[in-house]
């Protein structure tokens, strides 16, 4: 039939036309692709391209792509570009292995800090960003002026080994958000202890009111820490003697079987019944808009997610307070973490640019543009900071007591971290009653290993 | 009942006329082809070869040598021998167990294997006509082929968002909630959906042209004997389809070994889904990995575990090919 | 003539069932993909009014036109090459044209279950070049389709009467052009398997781009869409138009090649 030899003809024509505009793409495209980095600036004059690598959190990112932008009209020569990847927890550390060994950034950004553990650093023992600063991955930034803007906690917790490598943004603080219009519906005031809480609760859940929300879906256990964390600081952090949880965890001066983390473990899994149900597969990227738009009253969850509730619902109010776990209300605390630093790659081919965005970023002026929109407890001292989550946190923004006080362990992997306390699917299995929180706490202490 | 047998291959075809010493003439290999077509031969032969060898092997035995060091990738570290230490400390991993992994792993492979296979031959049986319907058919199920494995994780990630997604709200009508991917009853079930989804229409596509291959006078024959629908199928297609099965089990099997990706878009390996090939990929790629000597041990792993699945598999089924078709 | 199917489960039933698994999914996303961010904000099941504006957003944050002529470039590009490849191979093997023919088959047998080791290939890239440009990418990729290239066509290959050597060699035909008239038509349904086979390899990589590729105007989509994920839920709306955009064009590529499909895809007679 002569119509179907005309298709197969013309279907055939067409798959060796693409096949041909293909190579040919290729072939053009091949000079274009590029298989070096940023171009470097002639001394002094601060030109070329530059490049930086972050995980996607909106607000973060946004502000990032205005402050390039104000860079580059400072400075005209230069062309910043920001790449992403989708999940601090996963995509993301690909992406920043493979920047760092192949050096294809000038700037990378992780929210590890440095930690003086483990006592004794070996190659076999290191945290991956501990090895590569100390193999010399990282620039040192020891001797640049912008670092003088920083607080000395902020620059302690990016320095390792008498080098500073980081330019810390600040700290992200964890804790219970809560819906004031909600709160004022039902005549509740924020609790400051733990049997408050639990009443607070029991009075939402019989009003029909979703209490607690908080998602792991797509990151997993790691952010039950909104709840375990807490219960450390408020219950057991106050019994280390030198205040200081994590150095005696490491010196074998406190034990993981001690019964305030028992007591935490157990005071979780109830807390954890006022959880919506199957918080486990809910994907946390949907935390804030479900928060928002007033699926619960209270949202579980960190302070970087604050300005993604303000976007979702602009005309929302909202309140904080530390989830307490103590009975003592002073005990109870706010947990912070340090987040986002940067780290300029010793292979960059423009490190006076990068050294510039660095300064630039810095100034106080830019740096409160930052810490406006992301809502960070700042890590400069001295600024006026106004926004939605300094107010929203009130006498509690910038105040917490910080992980590296508090729990010892970083990245969940290799030998001398691959250990229980690590993972915190241990503390799933407690809340979902799989085992018992002296169980838990045993094979915690079992597995521990400082070295 | 007998079996059906074939007889001979169905292509040594002797040419008319050239007696009974044809068929069992060799064909004289190398003489075949002039001087100029053997130096091409050669040249395309060579280099394909070296492409298979360098980007194939290569990497492999790098990936042995690998095993035995610490190696980072990182420009300027030192690299040093730590023996077996890698290998070991693959097995004492707690993160998680190295033995759940195995039982995943095997949950995985058979489930969709099985999996792949049955929905393939049902598919093809249903789809194999010239009719539009059947063309249809067929785009339908060869599309998630075509999406790739990032949007297919995808779209039953959306679909199975348990706040609110359609699966959740089916779910809800009749009261039940259930975490989905988040949780471990669900993820490895649904995981195994997912892969067997993404994959039918490859199978049912090498099925439908197994099924086309087979000779309808057989199935005319086959109705004078009085044969129903399941010993027809049982008796007489499935046998005749042996080759593509072969293609199909094999293909499934190893790929099912070696993959990872629609296992890392949809859990990440967790609740349960942590396969061989997702802990490999984890291994080198996971959370901060300064060691990849470990994450080759786990690949040289994997590869020994396939091959001496597969091989045996592979030649248990050529076996039976052979038996069938004489 | 088509042959009666075996009624063991009801045709109709099956029909319905494809309807239902492989639609209905699809078309949840491309109906997520009009709404409107609010509206799926509050509502997520229900259409609202179509909002044609998530596609616009889509494409350009995340540069999906490049990116989707990346991955057909790449996937087209190299699984043509394995194919091809694997037909150099699998016809000296299959007309026993040297010596160890056997020995060379099992060779590339094993390559079947090599798996994809991407930092020996990155540590090979940087010395030969091959990192972060397109033509290095492709052929990184070339060798993962071509053992199955190298088995499904020399049994292909095996099914092609010696007689038509002959009858080439008679009449002075040089190698390749031989190759290209006479044993490429008669294998064509091995090609097809094996070139889709290579192709899905290349399309669902999603560990090649991150480890092989630094500069975003490579990515395939494979890299791309999957920055959305990490974004709040408010941007999903985009993520949903992000996947019809990219699979628009190969579905529609598929839906109209079905006849070629259809003629090529009597696999019949391959044995391994």
């Amino acid at each position: 039939m002569p119509v179907k030899k005309l298709r197969r003809r013309t279907l055939r024509t067409a798959a060796s036309a693409t096949l041909a505009v293909g190579l040919a793409a290729a072939v053009a495209a091949c000079s274009s692709g590029g298989g070096s980095v940023a171009s470097g600036s002639s001394n002094g004059k601060i030109s070329g391209s530059l490049k930086i690598i972050t995980w996607v959190n909106p607000p973060s990112v946004n502000v990032l792509t205005a402050i390039d932008k104000e860079f580059e009209a400072k400075y005209p020569g230069v062309k910043v570009t920001l790449q992403t990847a989708a999940n601090v927890n996963g995509p993301y550390e690909t992406l920043l292995q493979q920047s760092v060994n192949s050096g294809s950034a000038d700037i990378v950004t992780s929210n590890s800090p440095f930690q003086p553990y483990p006592l004794n650093p070996t190659r076999a023992n290191e945290a991956p960003i501990q090895y590569w600063a100390a193999a010399g991955a990282f620039q040192s930034l020891n001797g640049q002026s912008f670092l003088k803007n920083y607080t000395s906690s902020a620059l302690a917790a990016e320095s390792y080994q008498g080098q500073t490598y980081g330019v810390s943004t600040g700290m992200y603080q964890e804790g219970v958000f809560y819906n004031k219009a909600i709160f004022e519906k039902y005549h509740l005031t924020p609790p400051t202890t733990y049997s408050q809480f639990l009443t607070l609760c029991q009075t939402l859940k019989a009003k029909g009111v979703q209490p607690l929300y908080t998602a792991l879906g797509n990151v997993g256990a790691v952010y039950l820490q909104f709840m375990y964390y807490e219960a450390m600081t408020d219950l057991w952090y106050p019994t280390a003697p030198g205040g200081n949880l994590s150095e005696d965890l490491m010196k074998g001066s406190a034990k993981w079987t001690d019964p305030a983390f028992v007591q935490g473990m157990n005071e979780e899994k109830t807390v954890a019944q006022y959880l919506e149900p199957s918080y486990t597969g809910v994907p946390w990227e949907s935390m804030p808009g479900n928060f928002a738009k007033g699926d619960a009253a209270m949202l579980l969850d960190g302070s970087w997610d604050l300005p993604s509730v303000q976007q979702a619902n602009p005309k929302i109010q909202v309140g904080y307070f530390p989830l307490p776990f103590s009975n003592t209300a002073a005990d109870n605390q706010s947990y912070g973490q340090n987040d986002l630093a940067f780290y300029e790659l010793k292979a960059s081919q423009n490190k006076t640019a990068a050294n510039a965005w660095l300064s630039f970023f810095s100034t106080p002026k830019i740096y409160a543009q930052y810490v406006k929109a992301t809502g960070i407890s700042p890590s400069q001292a001295g600024g006026s900071y106004t926004g939605f989550t300094s107010q929203a946190m009130g006498s509690y923004f910038g105040k917490a007591v910080t992980q590296n006080l508090l729990y010892p362990v970083l990245s969940p992997d290799n030998g001398y971290y691959d250990q229980q306390a690590n993972w915190p699917d241990l503390q799933l299995s407690v809340i979902q009653g799989k085992m018992s929180a002296e169980q838990a706490a045993q094979t915690y202490e079992k597995d521990w290993k400082t070295s | 009942m007998t079996t059906v047998r074939l007889g001979s291959r169905p292509s040594a075809v002797a040419p008319a006329g050239a007696g009974a010493a044809a068929k069992t003439r060799r064909p004289r290999p190398a003489r075949l082809l002039s001087r100029g077509s053997r130096v091409t031969m050669w040249a395309c032969l060579l280099v394909a070869l070296a492409v298979y060898v360098l980007f194939g092997i290569v990497p492999m035995i790098a990936n042995v040598v690998m095993s035995f060091t610490n190696y980072t990738a990182l420009p300027g570290a030192s690299v040093n021998n730590v023996g077996f230490s890698n290998y070991s400390a693959m097995y004492t991993t707690q993160a998680p167990g190295f033995d759940q992994a195995i039982v995943a792993t095997l949950v995985f492979v058979v489930a969709t294997t099985i999996g792949q296979n049955i929905v393939g031959l049902v598919f093809a049986h249903k789809l194999r006509g010239e009719g539009r319907a059947a063309a249809v058919g067929r785009v339908l199920v060869f599309m998630p082929i075509a999406l790739g494995v990032t949007i297919v994780g995808l779209i039953w990630i959306l679909f199975f968002n348990p706040d609110q997604g359609p699966a959740a709200s089916l779910l809800g009508a009749f009261g039940v909630h259930s975490a989905f991917f988040g949780g471990d009853n669900w993820a490895m079930p649904l995981v195994i959906f997912v892969q067997i989804w993404q994959n039918a229409g490859f199978s049912t596509l090498v099925f439908i042209g197994g099924l086309r291959a087979i000779n309808p006078s057989i199935y005319e024959a086959a109705k004078m004997d009085g044969i129903n629908g399941w010993q027809r199928l049982r008796r007489i297609t499935f046998p005749l389809l042996a080759p593509s099965v072969t293609v199909n089990v094999l293909l499934a099997v190893v790929g099912s070994f070696t993959t990872y990706n629609l296992i890392y878009v949809l859990t990440d390996g967790q609740y349960g889904t942590q396969t061989l090939g997702m802990l490999a990929f984890n291994a080198a790629f996971g959370s901060f990995q300064a060691n990849l000597g470990y994450g080759a041990a786990v690949l040289v792993f994997l590869f020994v575990v396939t091959l001496v699945v597969a091989i045996p598999l592979m030649l248990l089924l050529r076996y039976r090919e052979r038996r069938l078709f004489g | 003539m088509t042959v009666r199917r075996p009624r063991l489960v009801s045709g109709t039933a099956i029909g319905i069932l494809i309807v239902l698994l492989f639609l209905v999914p699809v078309l949840y996303v491309v109906m997520m993909a009009f709404e409107s961010p609010s509206h799926f904000l509050t509502s997520p099941l229900t259409p609202g009014s179509p909002d044609v504006s998530n596609f616009s957003g889509s494409w350009s944050s995340a540069d999906l036109g490049v990116e989707l002529l990346n991955t057909i470039l790449y996937s087209v590009v190299a699984s043509a090459l394995s194919t091809l490849l694997g037909l150099a191979i699998a016809f000296p093997i299959a007309r026993r044209l040297l010596r160890g023919h056997s020995l060379l088959y099992t060779f590339c047998f094993i390559g079947l279950f090599l798996p994809f080791s991407v930092i020996p290939l990155f540590a090979e890239s940087r010395i030969l070049d091959l990192y972060n440009n397109r033509i290095g990418y492709i052929i990184l990729h070339v060798e993962p389709g071509l053992p199955l290239a190298v088995v499904l066509l020399t049994a292909a290959i095996v099914s092609v009467p010696h007689e038509l050597d002959e009858a080439a060699y008679m009449e002075g035909a040089g190698y390749l052009t031989y190759l290209r008239r006479v044993i490429v038509p008669l294998i064509r349904p091995a090609l097809l398997i094996a070139f889709l086979y290579g192709m899905l390899g290349v399309w669902n990589d999603i560990i090649g781009p991150v480890v092989l590729l630094a500069d975003p105007s490579l990515f395939p989509v494979t890299r791309g869409i999957y920055n959305f994920f990490g974004s709040n839920e408010s941007q999903w709306t985009l993520l949903a138009a992000g996947i019809v955009i990219a699979s628009l064009p190969v579905v529609i590529l598929f839906a109209a090649s079905q006849r070629q499909i259809n003629r090529a895809s009597v696999v019949g007679g391959v044995k391994g």
